[in-house]
């Protein structure tokens, strides 16, 4: 981090010090055309390549996480009774010795 | 974020209001904050009950549109023979079955969390925490 120094008013590196520490660095590979519109994206954000495609990867994630969510509420909508216990359901119906 | 991997006793207890867990495992299926997972032999479990034990056959494609659901989410974790020799071991450690023992082989590497309604063999050995602590 300390390269970072001369950047970062006191306050601020603190802030970003504390968030680099749960951040794992990872190597990424990419295609140069994606690569230049990640790296535009991040110009007309003011932001970093890396918030960018961190952001990106939170949104997809997060979309495939209500896509399912929706999914079971639908599935879900109309149950019906079936006697409880369903742990010892799944035993009794598994194949004997 | 940790990935929940839900047994088979966990989808069928969302389909059966007469389960105990009924409530926080539908809360849980429906949790848009949390990445779910289970392990392919669910496929086969939760039809059987479904067939055998609550002979309604016709909730079978229902069932296996959960488990599908969860293929595009946190997905479904092939039963491989390293899973398999990992759950031989925890099943003779813990005196369970190997079918118990595969889902907590599924996640002893892989950080994520094991969900199941089995107090018994999983819950009380302290290899799956039940729906509700899973929120």
């Amino acid at each position: 981090m300390g390269h970072l120094a001369p950047f970062l008013a006191p306050a601020k590196e603190l802030v970003y010090l504390g968030i680099l520490d749960c951040m794992a660095k990872v190597m990424v590979s990419l295609p140069d055309d994606l690569l230049a519109e990640v790296d535009a994206e991040a110009r007309r954000g003011g932001t970093t390549r890396s918030a960018v495609m961190r952001d990106f990867a939170d949104a997809a994630l997060r979309r495939r996480r209500e896509s399912r969510a929706a999914a079971m509420r639908s599935l879900l909508h109309d149950v019906s009774p079936h006697g409880g216990r369903a742990a010892e359901q799944v035993k009794a119906t598994r194949p004997g010795p | 974020m940790t990935t929940l991997l839900l047994d088979a006793s966990v989808l069928l207890a969302a389909f059966d209001p007469e389960d105990d867990h009924h409530e926080s495992a539908r809360t849980l299926l429906e949790d848009e904050n949390a990445t779910l997972a289970t392990l392919d032999l669910a496929r086969y479990e939760v039809a059987n009950v479904a067939v055998r034990a609550w002979r309604t056959p016709e909730l079978v494609s229902s069932l296996l549109a959960v488990i599908e659901r969860l293929a595009d989410d946190g997905g479904v974790v092939p039963s491989t023979d390293t899973l398999l020799t990992r759950a031989a071991v925890i099943a003779e450690h813990h005196t369970i079955s190997v079918y118990d023992a595969a889902y907590a082989a599924a996640v002893s590497d892989s950080g994520h969390s094991l969900i199941s309604c089995d107090e018994r063999d999983l819950v009380s050995k302290g290899l799956a925490e039940l729906p509700a602590r899973g929120k």
